[in-house]
């Protein structure tokens, strides 16, 4: 297994690079520092393949954070194990149209490559709830839209370049809308409020 | 109970912020300055975390239907009680029925209203601030609108109205209003996506604080940094500080609301302890960056720490 790629980021933060492929070895380690709890530990997240470890300087050795982030190639500490999430989507979106014209199908297409793939969850972010998933089919890849819209609705189910997600939120957004969908992304009152986490199986079934 | 009777342009609860939520998204949050946060709470006695009112840049008025221990750190503000000139970073008491006027923040973009006991909103996500783009915590999860009620915790009993900050606690902020603050930036992940010669330049240059400026990020513009070679790169998690350069050359610095993760190049990471010297830089203020080792800001941020401690220690509190 390849060393990770130790990168310092500011003074309160450590990203540790995993490199293709790293994405279960950076969800180890992340485990690995949850459980350890070392002083001045703040939190811990991972993002494609990259483990970032939060931390108080003031607290926190840098190295002993480093050396636990290594430690999961030595334990028996595994990434929690990834359920499938399945997403009842309706494939109505502005842009599905567009989309389909774009790469040369017809709407139907786009909702049926879209729905073919068990699509895995490699980051969330953006705004709480937002699963950036991977990987689409080839056939659906677009660039953003030239023109980001100010206001995309809650629910909307998207696309752009490899992946796919579906806006938690009500927010600005680029992406290309292809339908929509009732389940709640994101609910601060429910445990976890996110739906979705890294690591975690996902495919969407048309209705 | 504290109402707002008259709610200045942008104000919310915040206190020192979520751990531990980004796997879901959420970003820490938390006031944009935590030191004068924290420097208010330890002086009324209160945990250094505990909520506050996070109250930008134009004037307003609360009044207070129980009595109440209060003190406003952060910006220089021009404030009275019940009609009658108070100094910032004192405590205050406040009876029943009082009114506290922030007429306006003479210098600096936040002043925090701590209150002894802090403002007991319910936690949402392991924290007490509002976070707006997804409407929760705080109060409402929104911005503060005239005729709110506040609810007050309980307070420790440390609390003697009259107490003050030292003077060397009085605030992050420059002195001479013609100042431009240099902001300590450690170099990024990404800082080689600038040549030498660029980076000389951007040192060397004033920055000014875009009118877009919010809790999610401080947009620094007059960089004019010449991107020609701009990389495609793939997100990563990002942090707090994370100096984002643009395509079109505009710098955008994470604050504490931002996103968790982020594809722009790091150029630069503002230094833990110069955020809040940012955070309260106003709409069209000038700032520069300043290269520092990482020693050299651990240091700085270690004699922050000493003296919230030091005040901490006069008010029987410990600090956290």
């Amino acid at each position: 297994m390849n060393e990770p790629e130790f990168v310092e980021l500011g003074d309160s933060s450590l990203l540790v690079r995993f490199g293709p492929g790293g994405e279960d070895r950076a969800l180890a380690a992340a485990e690995v520092l949850r459980h350890a709890e070392p002083p001045g530990l703040e939190d811990v997240a991972v993002a494609y393949h990259t483990l970032a470890v939060y931390f108080d300087p003031v607290l926190a050795p840098l190295d002993r954070l480093a050396e636990l982030a290594l430690e999961e190639s030595l334990s028996e500490a595994r990434a929690p194990a990834a359920p499938l999430r399945t997403i009842a989507v309706r494939y109505d979106g502005e842009d599905l149209n567009e989309v389909a014209r774009a790469c040369g199908l017809v709407p139907g297409d786009v909702a049926e490559l879209h729905a073919s793939v068990e699509y895995r969850v490699r980051a969330v972010g953006f705004v709480p709830g937002f699963a950036y998933l991977g990987e689409l089919d080839e056939r659906l890849r677009l660039p953003r839209r030239a023109a980001p819209r100010a206001r995309v609705p809650a629910g909307a189910v998207a696309i752009a370049g490899a992946q796919t997600a579906v806006y938690p939120l009500v927010t600005p957004g680029g992406w290309h809308l292809i339908g929509r969908t009732d389940t709640v992304m994101f609910d601060p009152g429910r445990r976890p409020a996110s739906l979705l986490a890294v690591g975690q199986r996902v495919r969407f079934v048309p209705t | 109970m504290i109402e707002v009777t008259r709610a200045p342009a942008f104000a919310l609860v915040q206190d020192g912020g979520r751990s531990a939520r980004r796997s879901e998204g959420v970003p820490p949050g938390g006031a944009l300055d935590p030191f004068s946060l924290r420097l208010g709470n330890v002086l009324l006695g209160n945990d250094p975390g505990a909520a506050a009112v996070e109250w930008a840049l134009t004037g307003g008025s609360l009044r207070f239907r129980s009595d109440a221990h209060v003190a406003l750190t952060g910006a220089q503000v021009r404030a009275r009680l019940d009609g009658a000139r108070v100094p910032g970073g004192q405590v205050l008491a406040a009876g029943a029925g009082s009114e506290l006027e922030v007429e306006r923040l003479e210098r600096g973009r936040l002043t925090y209203v701590c209150v002894a006991g802090g403002i007991d909103v319910p936690e949402v996500l392991g924290g007490r601030g509002s976070y707006l783009p997804a409407g929760f915590g705080g109060h409402g999860g929104r911005l503060l609108r005239r005729g709110d009620m506040l609810p007050i915790g309980v307070p420790s009993g440390l609390a003697r109205a009259g107490a003050r900050l030292p003077p060397e606690a009085r605030g992050v902020l420059p002195l001479g209003a013609a100042l431009i603050p240099s902001i300590d930036v450690l170099p990024g992940p990404e800082s080689g996506v600038l040549p030498q010669l660029e980076w000389d330049r951007l040192l060397g240059r004033k920055l000014t604080v875009d009118a877009l400026s919010d809790r999610m990020g401080f947009r620094l513009s007059g960089a004019d940094l010449d991107v020609r070679h701009y990389p495609d790169r793939r997100s990563e998690p990002a942090c707090v500080g994370a100096v984002q350069l643009t395509p079109d050359g505009t710098l955008i610095v994470l604050m504490q609301d931002g996103p968790t993760v982020g594809g722009y190049p790091r150029i630069a990471v503002v230094a833990t302890v110069a955020l809040p010297l940012l955070a309260q830089r106003r709409p069209n203020e000038r700032v520069a960056l300043k290269l520092v080792r990482p020693a050299e800001a651990l240091a700085a941020l270690r004699e922050q720490r000493a003296l919230l401690r030091r005040v901490a220690g006069r008010t029987g509190r410990l600090a956290g």
